[in-house]
């Protein structure tokens, strides 16, 4: 995902592109330095600095990016990112490579598991959550278009593709390929997520139940709309979020029904045990969502409520 | 003679900006006179000597800019830019009040006004991306960042302070008013930052320290700075007294917080002259 960024940053940026780097990045960003060595700044390592470069940048016109991994370019300079770039509503896109437990084993100060709920809490910004790489690319052509701050939360490897080459992406996204019957289950998912909202949907199938993953790109000011629209008519829905639970990708689909009727139960990590570390696999297990034990608990509420 | 100017006209920009900071804290009971009197000698110079800027096109692509880091000091460049026409004098009586722009730390939305602050340490890293910005594309404009003695206990500005002498940032300039106080005590009680010159010399930052009341020291630090070509960024250190110009604020530390009541009000116009 990292790569696919860069290359299409490289293709897209003209002389009001600028890329400043919190020294990480080593063996991705090259192919941009390459072709624009006066529109790069490796920052080092000063986040609070970076992004009030950042601002100040945007503010003279350039369409700027900071890239990072992890919490280093969110929450250490979280004041700058709030009073320099979003009250000013500023052309800065911060990409942070790496969100959840992709660094899991990095121990927990890399962990960004707050990330959403800091982020899509301050003023104008959008929130760009790519789930493969097809995503990336339609976030890329928004990043393009649109003026404003914008989080591009960025998995760190994550090379597989859901969409299919005939699919065209949109900012909420209906993936029917494993349900053989419509409305029973939607599973919500984004940014690192959708690979394991797929495993869910697959083990659902198994055991009988009809699953269909949805994924959320782009957290704007149409979301509520186009998610109250995609959700229309299922049941249950499910949200899966590497993330704090319910702080996240989770918080916008509730608010998004706030006051209408509908099931909405979240698989997110639990605030309090966030010190473990591990591989992301165990992490998932341990915060209970992984793949297995999600599909379990979904099957094991939908029995109940059967009876 | 500066240029065209006389000191007369400094003199009376200065006088006439702290009576309007004067009526504004005292009709609005707000907070931080003597932070904003501190740095009126130094506003006065920048604005009628120093900055290329008009106030007829506030946002000629050219001008230089200034960042006002210590933003609670905003009354004192409101005053001054009401004063050279950037908008109606009126408006200053709207200071502090419900649903103003002029709110009591620095707002961009105020013509003139290039970036808002309040928390301290924003405005150098912000102003080093200007400076960077301006060298990326060859333009001549400047920029200018006015920071307090006690904002330097901000981590950030020495990010800031580091980078911009590494990238050679020589169209960037900083002020430091130096009024010796902070929110609660001395600066040199709180954070000991001396040797000031040398800490910033270290940084390979071109420093003069000057008296920050003095319009011909300003004049000359200004002007030495900017014809300088030693590749590096500037900085002036101007040695303020925190709420000069009214005798019984000067050097008090609860005038970063006070307002003054009738009488001192009273008492205060008078010695404004």
């Amino acid at each position: 995902m990292r790569n696919i960024f860069i290359k299409i940053l490289t293709e897209k940026a003209d002389r009001d592109t600028y890329l400043v780097i919190g020294d990480l990045g080593f063996g991705i960003v090259e192919p941009f330095v390459k072709k624009n060595p006066d529109r790069f700044l490796n920052a080092g390592v000063a986040e609070q600095n970076m992004t009030g470069m950042a601002a100040g940048l945007a503010l003279s016109g350039f369409k700027v990016f900071t890239y990072s991994i992890g919490n280093f370019n969110t929450t250490r300079c979280l004041e700058q990112i709030r009073n320099d770039i979003c009250y000013h509503d500023l052309d800065v896109t911060i990409v942070s490579v790496g969100p959840g437990f992709m660094y899991g084993s990095q121990g927990y100060s890399h962990h960004a598991v707050q990330d959403i709920a800091l982020m899509g809490s301050l003023p104008n910004v959008k929130l760009l959550l790519p789930g493969d790489s097809r995503e990336v690319e339609f976030v890329m052509d928004y990043i393009f278009r649109e003026q404003g701050p914008k989080y591009l939360r960025l998995g760190r490897n994550c090379e597989k593709v859901f969409h299919q080459e005939s699919q065209e992406v949109s900012k909420i996204n209906r993936f029917g390929l494993l349900a053989d019957k419509v409305g029973e289950v939607a599973l919500v998912a984004a940014s690192t997520t959708l690979e394991n909202a797929f495993s869910v949907a697959g083990l659902l199938q198994e055991k009988g139940i009809a699953a269909e993953v949805f994924s959320c790109p782009i957290i704007d000011d149409d979301f509520s709309d186009n998610v109250r629209r995609a959700l229309d008519g299922f049941k249950n829905v499910f949200v899966i979020e590497e993330h704090i639970s319910s702080l996240g990708l989770a918080a916008f689909v509730r608010n998004a029904f706030d006051g209408r009727e509908k099931m909405i139960k979240v698989f997110g990590l639990k605030r309090d045990s966030c010190k473990v570390v591990g591989n992301r696999d165990y992490l998932c297990e341990h915060h209970e969502i992984s793949p297995s034990l999600v599909a379990a608990s979904i099957s094991k509420m939908l029995n109940k409520s059967r009876i | 003679m500066f240029g065209k100017v006389d000191e007369k006209e400094l003199l009376d920009l200065a006088r006439r900006t702290r009576k309007d900071v004067w009526q504004m804290v005292y009709s609005t009971k707000s907070s931080h006179v003597g932070s904003a009197f501190s740095i009126v000698e130094i506003l006065v110079v920048l604005y009628k000597l120093i900055l290329k800027n008009n106030h007829k096109n506030p946002d000629d692509a050219e001008r230089d800019r200034l960042i006002l880091s210590k933003g609670h000091a905003c009354s004192a460049l409101y005053a001054i830019l009401a004063e050279l026409g950037y908008f109606p004098k009126e408006l200053l009586d709207t200071y502090a009040k419900n649903n103003s722009i002029l709110m009591s730390h620095v707002n961009s939305e105020v013509p003139g006004v290039e970036f808002s602050t309040g928390s301290l340490g924003h405005g150098l890293p912000v102003s080093l991306g200007m400076a960077l910005a301006a060298k990326s594309r060859g333009e001549a404009w400047r920029t200018f960042t006015i920071l307090s003695d006690g904002e330097l206990n901000e981590g950030s500005n020495w990010e800031a302070f580091a980078m911009a002498a590494h990238l050679k940032m020589d169209n960037l300039f900083v002020i430091i008013d130096c009024n010796k106080l902070q929110a609660f005590g001395f600066t040199k009680d709180v954070v000991n930052l001396d040797p000031l010159e040398k800490k910033f010399e270290a940084f390979n930052w071109e420093v003069m320290r000057i008296d920050g009341h003095d319009f011909s020291e300003l004049y000359r630090a200004f002007t030495v700075l900017s014809n300088s070509q030693s590749g590096r960024p500037k900085l002036i250190i101007a040695d303020t007294i925190k709420g000069r110009g009214v005798s019984f604020i000067e050097n008090k530390l609860e005038w970063h917080y006070r307002w003054p009541s009738d009488e001192e009000y009273q008492q205060g116009l008078i010695e404004l002259g």
